[in-house]
């Protein structure tokens, strides 16, 4: 940390640089959540217990697999409203089908994949507007998961399933580190690799992008193939947490995914997108349910706070980035 | 040269209106598919073809209808709404609030629920037009807010409205219910305004190339501000019918209504980039869209396979003007 | 002499820490033509939108009718009488020809709605007045781009406006509409209305203005009455220093034997005309010819970026289904020109705008280290001598002549055999050009292929070994030598198809390969 804390960070974080400006962003989000946690924790000394905490990350891991996925897609300036879907469609189906766990993560992930892969081909190569694409892929998904369940999904879910949602090893939870090991390996993907600057450059400018050689189609379809697929993973995680295969398993995530990356400083003018940003924001979401029944006040009031918050955030990245 | 003071000739007529309505080739398409909808209809089940069935469709139809209309007109001027879930659910409630028993409250709780409906899409419009924030995150956040607010209000359907105000919204003259006039009425009316008031021009304008119509001298701000609180005005309008039509106000009202009203807008040939199409192209897919359902749904198929039919008939519109864009 | 109409008094323009325009005076009587010019990126733009409201001054003010304005919305400037015929255009092609021309002065019935029929009637009648041809009820969508400028003159000119500015409005016209856009503007100064007239074109300015105004790097320069100038001092008034310095010499034809590019009845799918064409080692080969001539959609078909038939050889070897990226692993490579739409990423670094053509250059793939990108736009910086305090700021924070600086050593780290410019100083200011003509002939020194398309004259004939003119995306003309002028250059670029006009070589004419060897006073 006191390597961190040197004078090169301080001087970072006030330059106009690229760097300098999403490090700021990144402290500002930090400095709001200690902020929200601090006030709770002095209304509410329960707050901070581990067991609260520790509830609190479980609960947001399905979240936070989604919101990389959105991120990555939001960089690209498109907009994935199809993962809520693929999450429920990914369950229903691979858990109807099958009782051993690695068949019904294959299948779940390859529901991901081909979803995926539909998405980024009607972006890619039909020029369909990304909205509208993962729109028509939602609905049509919602009718073949409710087909093939005649309405009331089966098919139980085996144990493992549940520890790997709930349980946990040395204390930590198990879904804590698999979601640490994907966000790594995106953050390593976008930050470090050939693809990621593609994909950043891309989001920049894409007509750029294309005169300078980058491969705007493939760029496009690898990123909705990677949403689509953490998309099913957050599906089976959020069936181990809540025990229950249900047919609208991930309802209000789309949204949700899209507020996190908004609020984790994405812009859906495309360029910009931090994964450190993103997971910090799913955990502000997240936190915001906890701290509203742990306060006692009415479940209704987190609606009203995320809200705001949105639209603050966004006002807020967008003043910044005028400067 | 072209002569003006000649009468002009039929076909010069019918150019300016197809001009007026926006109409084009592509709506010939959907009103095919209308057609081939309602001759498979009549095939596959005795009671489509009719009348009381065909008025029964309107009921599913007068919301949707009205709030497509609304993202129409915001599409049009190159945004989206997304907050209709709350507008709609807040709205409801709001209205169903009053328990307008007599005619005073009624009138008073209308032009209240009006006013909110108009001033909350304004907001919406404030954000976007002054403060720059991009409309999909602003309606997003609003929505979110505003169902919220719906729900903290009352968590379960409550309040009432006048008996004699839910026979006016169930009356029908000469046979046709009230609301599928009122819908009909109100499209022509937005039709109208697009053709023949400066806010319709300058709806268009602005959607087609917003820095263009700012060095024409449009007032590009307070545009979108108005297209924004019209579009909370036929909220409200909508979240009256509900009332009406239920009996109570439900603050989960407008749940699904956000996405659900983009899908007639694109399917009538609105360019989601703004600028391009019209209230008849919607109109249309409305119509194509609840005669489908109802058809699908009167031939015994699960309404599971339906929603796989909107999305398809989603990707092959979108398709289809993909390919006209280019051009 | 009578008072100004309209008048700029110590008006001075900055964006951020740009400083666009200082302490400008400038001022225009009513019955006079003045010509206001200066290269791209001089601010003349900048100064028309500050005179009529689209901006508004950092300090300084603007004069209208002697009394200080203070003009927030284009409207307000246009209601006072500033008409405004816009660089780029200002029309809505969504919307009809009647509709554009009349947008927030709408013919209303009494019940404020929008009288449809009047609209009409006005439309024809100002149509009629300017005796421009057009069905007021067309979507301008389905104009032409020459006609779509028609409607925006007719737009500008609908009000009674007592000053009426035009920015470039000949860049797309042919000749014969030229002379009628001038016959419109003299009856119109006769009558007493003042017109600023922006022309990059000179033998324009001295047929219809009667004075003139020249801007350099934001302040004026130079101004008086059109008949102390002429084109020599025009020039030299612009460019600020002796064009000698400007321009390295050129390479002499004989070197030029060896073919790099080759194009077969190459066809690109915005004209029907096919385009054969050999660009040698060594040489700088300028495309001239007017707006929407087909001088980009041909750089674009050989760069892959547009569908197009024919053959395309790069060092006798045909290039199969071209794609940017396959063109630039072959060896073309291409600056394009609009910098902003499709050049640069604006809000990524310095250092990433440099090697996003080569990003894992150096590295591997999948472990590209943090601050490579940084390492290696460090020593472009220092070879093109760019003037930039954190190679981490967003590019958009540079100046226009850093930025195309940066982009040219891009296009370099692909080690390219051919050169693909498309008005490579756009924007840029004197010393950065000079700068870049420098590079480019030094590039072509050493050994590689360069082809420019400009519309600055003065840069294609003091630059480019040889000249295709293009007109109709076709050429109509190769020039080299000392047939390379700016007349013989606009007589077959601006000629009408109509009328096939045998190129004149014997035209006297300011040939500023001629100015160069003879040292031009400032």
């Amino acid at each position: 940390m006191k390597a961190l804390l040197n004078n090169s960070f301080l001087d970072l974080l006030r330059t106009q640089t690229v760097a300098g400006r999403q490090l700021r962003e990144l402290l500002l989000l930090t400095v709001f959540l200690v902020l929200i946690w601090g006030v709770t924790a002095l209304l509410s000394p329960r707050f901070l217990s581990l067991d609260n905490l520790s509830d609190i990350l479980v609960q947001a891991a399905p979240l936070g697999f989604v919101v990389l996925g959105q991120m990555l897609v939001i960089v690209v300036r498109g907009l994935d409203l199809s993962v809520a879907s693929i999450m429920a469609t990914a369950a229903v189906l691979s858990i109807g089908a099958n009782d051993s766990i690695v068949s019904i993560v294959i299948l779940a992930l390859g529901v991901g994949f081909v979803v995926g892969a539909v998405n980024g081909y009607l972006v890619a190569y039909r020029g369909v507007t990304p909205f509208l694409a993962t729109l028509a892929t939602m609905i049509v998904l919602q009718g073949i998961r409710f087909a093939y369940t005649k309405g009331a999904p089966g098919g139980s879910l085996p144990e493992t399933f549940r520890w790997l949602a709930t349980g946990d090893i040395a204390g930590i939870p198990v879904s804590l580190i698999i979601l640490a090991v994907v966000a790594v390996a995106i953050y390593w993907l976008l930050m470090r690799s050939k693809f990621g600057y593609q994909i950043r450059l891309f989001g920049d400018n894409p007509q750029s992008a294309y005169m300078s050689g980058v491969p705007v189609r493939k760029i496009q379809m690898i990123v909705f193939v990677i949403s689509g697929v953490l998309a099913a993973l957050a599906g089976l995680f959020l069936v181990g947490y809540v025990g229950i295969v249900d047919n609208w398993t991930g309802q209000g995530y789309a949204l949700d995914s899209i507020a996190a990356a908004v609020i984790g400083g994405a812009s859906l003018r495309g360029g910009k997108g931090s994964v450190a940003g993103v997971l910090l924001a799913t955990l502000i979401l997240v936190s915001l349910f906890n701290i509203v029944v742990i306060l006692g006040l009415s479940v209704e009031f987190q609606l009203v706070i995320k809200g705001t918050l949105i639209i603050l955030a966004a006002a807020v990245y967008l003043s910044k980035s005028r400067d | 040269m072209i002569s003006i003071d000649q009468g002009r000739s039929f076909k010069a007529t019918l150019k300016t209106w197809a001009r007026a309505t926006r109409f084009e080739s592509l709506h010939w398409v959907i009103i095919g598919l209308i057609l081939m909808v309602f001759a498979l209809g009549s095939i596959g089940s005795e009671r489509f073809a009719t009348l009381a069935n065909i008025f029964n469709v309107q009921d599913q139809l007068v919301v949707l209808a009205i709030i497509a209309l609304a993202q129409t007109l915001v599409i049009l001027s190159g945004g989206i709404d997304l907050s209709f879930a709350g507008m709609l659910g807040l709205l409801c409630v709001f209205f169903a609030g009053f328990n307008a028993q007599d005619t005073q409250t009624l009138a008073l709780a209308i032009a209240a629920t009006l006013a909110l409906g108009a001033f909350l899409g304004g907001i919406n419009g404030v954000i976007t037009a002054y403060v720059g924030v991009h409309p999909f995150i602003v309606t997003l956040g609003t929505s979110t807010v505003l169902t919220g607010l719906a729900l903290l209000h009352s968590n379960q359907p409550s309040g009432s409205v006048a008996l004699f105000f839910e026979d006016v919204v169930y009356a029908r003259i000469a046979g046709v219910p009230c609301g599928f006039i009122f819908v009909i009425c109100l499209y022509a009316l937005t039709a109208f305004m697009l053709w023949r008031s400066n806010f319709g021009i300058r709806l268009y304008a602005i959607g087609n190339n917003e820095v263009a119509a700012q060095i024409s001298g449009v007032p590009v701000k307070q545009t979108k501000v108005l297209v924004y609180a019209v579009s909370g005005l036929l909220a409200a309008l909508a979240a009256i019918y509900m009332v009406g039509r239920f009996g109570v106000g439900d603050p989960r009202a407008g749940v699904g209504f956000d996405l659900r009203s983009i899908t007639p807008v694109i399917v009538g040939g609105t360019l989601l980039a703004g600028g391009f199409g019209g209230v008849l192209g919607t109109a249309l897919a409305v119509i194509l869209l609840s005669l489908l359902a109802n058809a699908l749904n009167l031939m015994n198929v699960s309404s599971f396979y339906q929603w796989i039919v909107e999305g398809l008939i989603i990707i092959c519109a979108v398709s289809v003007l993909v390919g006209r864009s280019k051009k | 002499m009578s008072k100004a109409i309209l008048a700029a008094r110590k008006l001075s323009k900055s964006f951020g820490t740009n400083q666009v325009l200082s302490d400008i005076e400038f001022e225009v009587h009513p019955g006079a033509a003045v010509a206001l010019c200066g290269e791209n990126g001089a601010g003349k733009s900048t100064l028309i939108k500050l005179m009529t409201g689209l901006y508004q001054p950092s300090s300084g003010h603007i004069e209208f009718c002697s009394e200080k304005v203070n003009w927030r919305t284009p409207s307000e400037g246009i209601d006072a009488g500033v008409a405004v015929v816009h660089q780029e255009f200002s029309t809505m092609s969504a919307l009809s020809v009647a509709e554009n021309i009349f947008i927030e002065a709408l013919p209303r019935t009494r019940w404020g709605l929008i009288d449809r029929k009047k609209l009409r009637v006005q439309t024809v009648n100002l149509l009629d007045s300017l005796e421009i041809q057009l069905d007021p009820d067309q979507i301008v969508a389905q104009l032409s781009v020459a006609q779509s400028q028609m409607v925006e003159i007719a737009k500008a000119l609908r009000t009674s406006a007592k000053v009426l500015i035009l920015d470039e409005p000949s860049a797309v016209l042919s000749q014969l509409e030229t002379q009628h856009l001038f016959k419109i503007i003299n009856a119109l100064r006769l009558k007493g209305l003042a017109i600023v007239y922006v022309s990059h074109r000179l033998d324009e300015i001295f047929e219809i203005c009667t004075d003139i105004a020249v801007i350099k790097d934001g302040v004026v320069t130079s101004a008086g009455p059109i008949a102390d100038y002429d084109q020599q001092k025009i020039i030299a008034a612009m460019v600020g220093r002796e064009l000698g310095d400007m321009f390295p010499p050129k390479a002499s034809i004989e070197r030029l034997s060896e073919v790099v590019l080759e194009l077969q009845q190459l066809r690109n799918n915005s004209f029907d005309q096919a385009v054969d064409l050999s660009l040698y080692r060594g040489e700088i080969l300028g495309i001239a010819g007017l707006v929407g001539s087909g001088r980009t959609e041909l750089a674009q078909s050989i760069y892959g970026a547009r569908a197009a038939t024919g053959r395309v050889l790069l060092e006798g070897r045909e290039l199969g289904k071209r794609t940017p990226s396959k063109c630039l692993s072959a060896g073309i490579a291409m600056l394009t020109e609009g910098r902003k739409t499709d050049g640069l990423f604006a809000q990524s670094s310095v250092a990433h705008n440099y090697i996003s053509s080569t990003i894992s250059k150096g590295a591997s793939d999948f472990n590209i280290a943090t601050d490579l990108a940084a390492q290696r736009s460090a020593t472009v910086v220092a070879q093109f001598n760019v003037v930039v305090d954190d190679l981490g700021l967003p590019i958009s924070h540079l100046s226009g002549g850093n930025q195309q600086k940066i982009l040219l050593g891009r296009l370099l780290e692909n080690q390219p055999k051919v050169l693909i410019l498309d008005e490579p100083t756009r924007g840029v200011d004197v010393g950065a050009k000079a700068e870049i003509y420098r590079h480019l002939r030094a590039l072509a020194n050493s050994g590689l292929a360069i082809l420019v398309i400009s519309s600055e004259l003065i840069e294609i004939v003091g630059l480019c070994d040889r000249v295709c003119v293009m007109r109709d995306g076709a050429i109509a003309a190769q020039l080299q030598a000392d047939e390379i002028s700016e007349d013989n250059i606009m007589s077959v670029a601006a000629a009408d198809d109509s009328e096939q006009q045998p190129l004149d070589i014997e035209v006297q004419c300011v040939n500023v390969k001629s100015i160069s060897s003879t040292q031009a006073p400032i």
